[in-house]
């Protein structure tokens, strides 16, 4: 066998959502990960997330490649479609699923390798086109189902559990979403729900692509000394650039900051952002602002985390192509194809 | 040696050995001149190419095909991209064969041509494309031009020329054009248009109509002014040629519509319901694109351009998966990256349809020209075991079919299925019933009502293998698709006995759609000396060698596989009926005695090999990779010499 099935018991005084669902109603098969694997705490955050959100899980696409990252979401949301496909290329599923079904909320998981290398060109077209998504790249600086090998993502002179010492420069996905012009960037660290939670809500509810790098320890290949994709390294260099809540439309503003202190940003939803924190000089709906500043961050030795960048106004794909609101999957034909009568009429101009 | 004449001598475009039977009766007609009657004829024009030649040659045969003509257009496509004007690099036109029957092939070699420069006329000569008797309409400009290295190149040609039987007749295009326009650059193909129109007595009605319409989104002076050197071509010739050909039309009136095979997928795919394709941009297989973006602009769907092949068939493979069932269309470099998704398309028995318009390979190849290359690569080219359906359309009118049957088999048999298309059937032109659109080709969007409770989704029919679709969005039809292993509620299985029973699911359902299937038909007698087996856009040119073989008493037959896989029933015992079975198609094989080559090592014709294999009857092959279709003449030939038969084709 290989998944387990939780036993589904309800306690009664679980906490509901909207829809009356509680966490467990969230959650998937039992991880089949190693045990400390920081993927499984990106799950629970995105188990959070959904249940906050009081996502419908049947209307729920989850979609992957191949890697431990990918096989993670079998372990969230199990009443959600998902579709575990082949290496680095999630996206352009995502892109076709989301071109047909526009309607679904889609969550992509993928690793560095996944992504940084067999499957980058996918992430960058992703990117470009602003595929309605949010897209969930858990970086642990190694190929981790593969046993352990340099991912595009290791940094210069991280050192292998076997000795190696990395020599080639980290091709890094925030800085790389910024330069295309992603249009929400945010960097996590597995390690910190608090301040993941709120940023995979507001990438849920962003409309178009929302990238969330989250440093993601692999215990088994890459958490040792030497390392700097390590729990401990990422602790002691991390640095939070901003703090962001994420406030759902129909929520009350309950927190109280004072003024000058907070910055707010309306979702197209009316969901709203609210950074905390913002260090002077510092604009995260301002991209080249966020570059600059993550740039010297990183130069510095730290690893800035938080919701980077945020622009709330872009066209995700559908709107910038134009398409009609109803999913193409639920148009009765007549409304799309050219129909029997039209068809034929284009059939006659070929005389 | 021929030399440029303006004598009215005899015209005719006769028979002549080696030469299809053009069975041309010659009257002396009220005005004096000399009327050919003529069942079929092969007409080209040529230019450099952006003279227009293209243009001029697709109207000649819209109009062809409007009166009533049987008419098969090909496209001669210039070797380079950005040729320098006036050299063979740069010819650029159309051959039209125009039949008073269907004409089902490119047939053999042209007739007659009109050629704006020398230098393109002695590409097409180089090519072997003429028949040694041909008519020549030459612009007579570049003789008395002023330039020297011109005139020296003129002579050349003259003199190269010189060693066929042409008859070539000076015609003044650039004197005549500039009546009426200053660039005569910009006018010569509707001059020879109008020059064509009246050898082949085309009407003037039809084709103003169909200059209007190409012109449609110009403003009517320009509609205006071709139609004017339209007329003064038209008046030329009938002032100065002693000759006219006449092809009666077809006795057949029934609507009928005019496009290449291209044009015929897209159209085919949107009257099929797919309004969701994928593609990145190759040769041959684009212009479907073009086609299908037009009409997408009016009507709706969506055409993806994708970042590269592999993207595109990750897009249709999650449109479909979403529940829209999607296809995408390339050529062969495109096919050898789609490969891993195919694979995955199979194991998650995702509907899809895949078109390869095939070109000449391996690796770029030959971008513009028709092979049949990609067959065992289409069949066999996944790796692991990857049952799908692999078809093939061998006429334009097929091509517009097979899309509304690709798409009915890829949702009903939850599997892949491949159209493989080519170069030849791609950019030729034919005539062909209007096809009747009917709704159920079209499909409603997929039942999006809950899932009965305790359904799988891979609830294989152990009889038959086949399982119904759950879609996202659907509830209680929720699943994780992998492309891992799985058992029949899709969960990651490596149990030995989960992989056979999947296994057999996904090969059984090819089983199963053939016991859907007739043995393909037989053209000629059902048993004899020599059965001729095609596949692809050859159907019309081994048909029509077949039945030149069979008019000489030749015991011969041919049959024709639109399915390769699976492979219609039947055919082992049709293949015993006959005392022997040789495949001929469009891809490489050794010939058997050539050095080395022994029985065992020999590498077959694609098709030859898969029928061997399945049949286990000891199939021979012919097959050229000349970057052109085949010649009905030169598989006459094949036939003949392969029933032993000496002496030339008469
Ligand atoms: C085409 C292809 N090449 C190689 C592999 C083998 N492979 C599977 S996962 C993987 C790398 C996974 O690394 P990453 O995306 O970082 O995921 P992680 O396991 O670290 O979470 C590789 C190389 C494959 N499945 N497919
Ligand atoms: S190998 Fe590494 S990435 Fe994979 S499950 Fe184990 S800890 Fe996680
Ligand atoms: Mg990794």
């Amino acid at each position: 066998m290989t998944h387990i099935e939780k036993p589904r018991v309800h306690h009664p005084a679980l906490e509901q959502n909207e829809l009356g669902l509680t966490r467990r109603d969230y959650e998937g098969r039992m991880s089949t990960l190693c045990a400390g694997c920081g993927h499984d705490s990106v799950t629970a955050a995105i188990i959070e997330t959904f249940w906050k959100l009081s996502v419908p899980p049947h209307r729920v696409a989850k979609l992957s490649g191949i890697g431990c990252s990918a096989k993670t979401p079998t372990y969230f949301v199990k009443e959600a479609h998902g579709f575990n496909a082949v290496h680095g290329r999630m996206p352009s599923l995502v892109t076709g699923g989301n071109a047909a079904n526009r309607d679904l909320v889609y969550i992509g998981i993928s690793g560095d390798g996944d992504s940084l290398s067999i499957g980058l060109g996918q992430l960058c077209h992703a990117i470009r086109r602003n595929v309605d998504m949010l897209y969930v790249l858990e970086n642990n600086g190694v190929y981790g189902l593969t046993k352990g090998q340099f991912s595009a993502s290791a940094d210069v002179g991280s050192v292998a559990k076997t000795g190696e010492v990395n020599r080639q420069r980290p091709i890094d996905p925030v800085l790389l979403a910024l330069s295309l012009g992603a249009s929400f960037v945010a960097r996590g660290f597995s390690g910190d729900k608090a301040q993941l939670v709120p940023i995979l809500e507001a990438g849920l509810r962003h409309r178009g692509l929302a990238l969330v790098d989250v440093i993601s320890p692999c215990v088994t290949f890459n958490d040792h000394e030497g390392s700097t994709k390590s729990y401990r390294y990422t602790r002691e260099h991390e640095v939070e650039a901003v703090e962001a809540d994420f406030v759902p439309l129909r929520r009350e503003l309950t927190a109280e900051y004072e003024a000058g202190d907070v910055r707010e940003v309306a979702m197209h939803d009316g969901s709203v952002v609210r950074f905390r924190k913002v260090p002077a000089h510092y604009d995260p709906t301002d991209r080249d602002a966020a570059y600059a500043y993550v740039r010297g961050r990183q130069e510095a030795g730290e690893v800035p985390t938080g919701l980077l960048h945020l622009d709330p106004t872009g066209q995700d794909m559908h709107r910038a192509l134009g398409t009609v609101e109803t999913p193409l999957v639920d148009l009765p034909f007549e409304a799309l194809c050219p129909g029997r009568d039209k068809l034929a009429e284009i059939l006659a101009a070929f005389r | 040696m021929t030399t440029p004449t303006e004598t009215r001598g005899d015209a005719a475009p006769a028979k002549a050995t080696g030469r299809p039977r053009a069975d041309a009766q010659a009257g002396r007609e009220a005005d004096g001149k000399i009327v050919h009657r003529l069942d079929q004829h092969i007409v080209e024009i040529v230019s450099d190419s952006g003279e227009g030649a293209q243009t001029c040659g697709k109207i000649f045969g819209t109009v062809s095909a409007r009166m009533g003509n049987g008419v098969w257009t090909v496209e001669i496509i210039p070797a380079e991209i950005e040729p320098p004007a006036r050299s063979p690099a740069g010819a650029s036109g159309n051959r039209i064969r125009l039949g008073s029957r269907e004409v089902t092939n490119w047939g053999d070699y042209t007739n007659l041509v009109i050629a704006f420069n020398e230098q393109v006329l002695l590409a097409r000569h180089r090519a072997g494309a003429l028949a040694p008797d041909a008519t020549i309409l030459l612009e007579d400009m570049w003789k008395r031009h002023d330039d020297p290295d011109i005139l020296d190149q003129w002579s050349a040609a003259m003199e190269e020329l010189g060693s066929a039987d042409y008859r070539i007749i000076p015609v003044p295009m650039e004197k005549e054009c500039l009546e009426v326009v200053d660039d005569a650059r910009r006018g010569k193909n509707m001059f020879a248009l109008g020059v064509l129109s009246a050898i082949y007595g085309r009407d003037r009605e039809l084709l103003e109509g169909a200059i209007a319409r190409r012109f449609a989104k110009k403003d009517d002076e320009i509609t205006r002014r071709n139609v004017e050197l339209l007329d003064r071509g038209m008046r030329w010739a009938e002032g100065h040629l002693d000759f006219q050909i006449e092809v009666p039309p077809t006795s057949d009136a029934s609507a009928k519509v005019v496009m290449n095979g291209n044009q015929a997928i897209a159209l085919g795919a949107i009257a099929a319901g797919l309004e969701l394709a994928s593609m990145y941009p190759i040769t041959p297989a684009s212009s479907v694109s073009h086609y299908l973006a037009e009409i997408f602009q009016d009507y709706g769907g969506i055409l993806h351009q994708a970042e590269d092949e592999i993207a595109a068939a990750g897009v249709a493979i999650g449109a479909s998966f979403s529940g829209k069932t999607a296809f995408t269309i390339t050529s062969g470099p495109g096919m050898a990256l789609k490969t891993e998704f195919l694979g995955l398309a199979i194991m998650t028995e995702t509907p899809l349809v895949v078109v390869d318009v095939q070109r000449g390979g391996p690796s770029t190849g030959l971008p513009t020209r028709v092979e049949q290359s990609d067959l065992l690569a289409a069949l066999f080219g996944q790796p692991g075991d990857a049952p799908h359906v692999v078809l093939a359309p061998a006429t334009i009118e097929e091509c517009f079919h097979s899309m509304v049957l690709a798409r009915r088999i890829a949702e009903t048999f939850r599997t892949v299925v491949i159209v493989l298309s080519d170069a030849n059937l791609a950019t030729g032109v034919q005539p062909f019933p209007r096809p009747e659109p009917r709704a159920e080709w079209q499909g409603s969007p997929p039942d999006q009502g809950a899932v009965p409770d305790g359904a799988r989704p891979y609830e294989w029919d152990p009889r038959t293998g086949l399982s119904t679709r759950f879609i996202p969005g659907q509830e209680g039809g929720q699943f994780t698709a992998t492309g891992l292993a799985h058992d029949e509620e899709s969960h990651v299985a490596y149990d030995p006995q989960v992989n056979q029973r999947s296994s057999r699911a996904r090969s059984r359902k090819l089983a199963v759609l053939q016991s859907t299937l007739t043995p393909p038909p037989i053209y000629g007698e059902g048993s004899g000396d020599l059965l001729v087996v095609g596949w692809g856009s050859t159907k019309g040119a081994i048909e029509e060698a077949v039945e030149r073989a069979r008019a000489e008493g030749l015991s011969v037959s041919s049959t024709h596989l639109t399915f390769l896989s699976p492979l219609p029933p039947g055919l082992t015992e049709m293949f015993g009926r006959f005392g022997r079975v040789m495949t001929v198609e469009i891809n490489y094989s050794d010939e058997p005695d050539d050095p080395f080559i022994t029985p065992e090592n020999r590498r077959r014709g694609q098709l030859a090999w898969l029928l061997r294999a399945q049949t286990l009857v000891d199939v021979d092959c012919w097959t050229r990779v000349m970057a052109e279709p085949l010649r009905p003449g030169s598989i006459h030939e094949v036939i003949r010499d392969r029933l032993a038969v000496t002496g030339g084709v008469a």
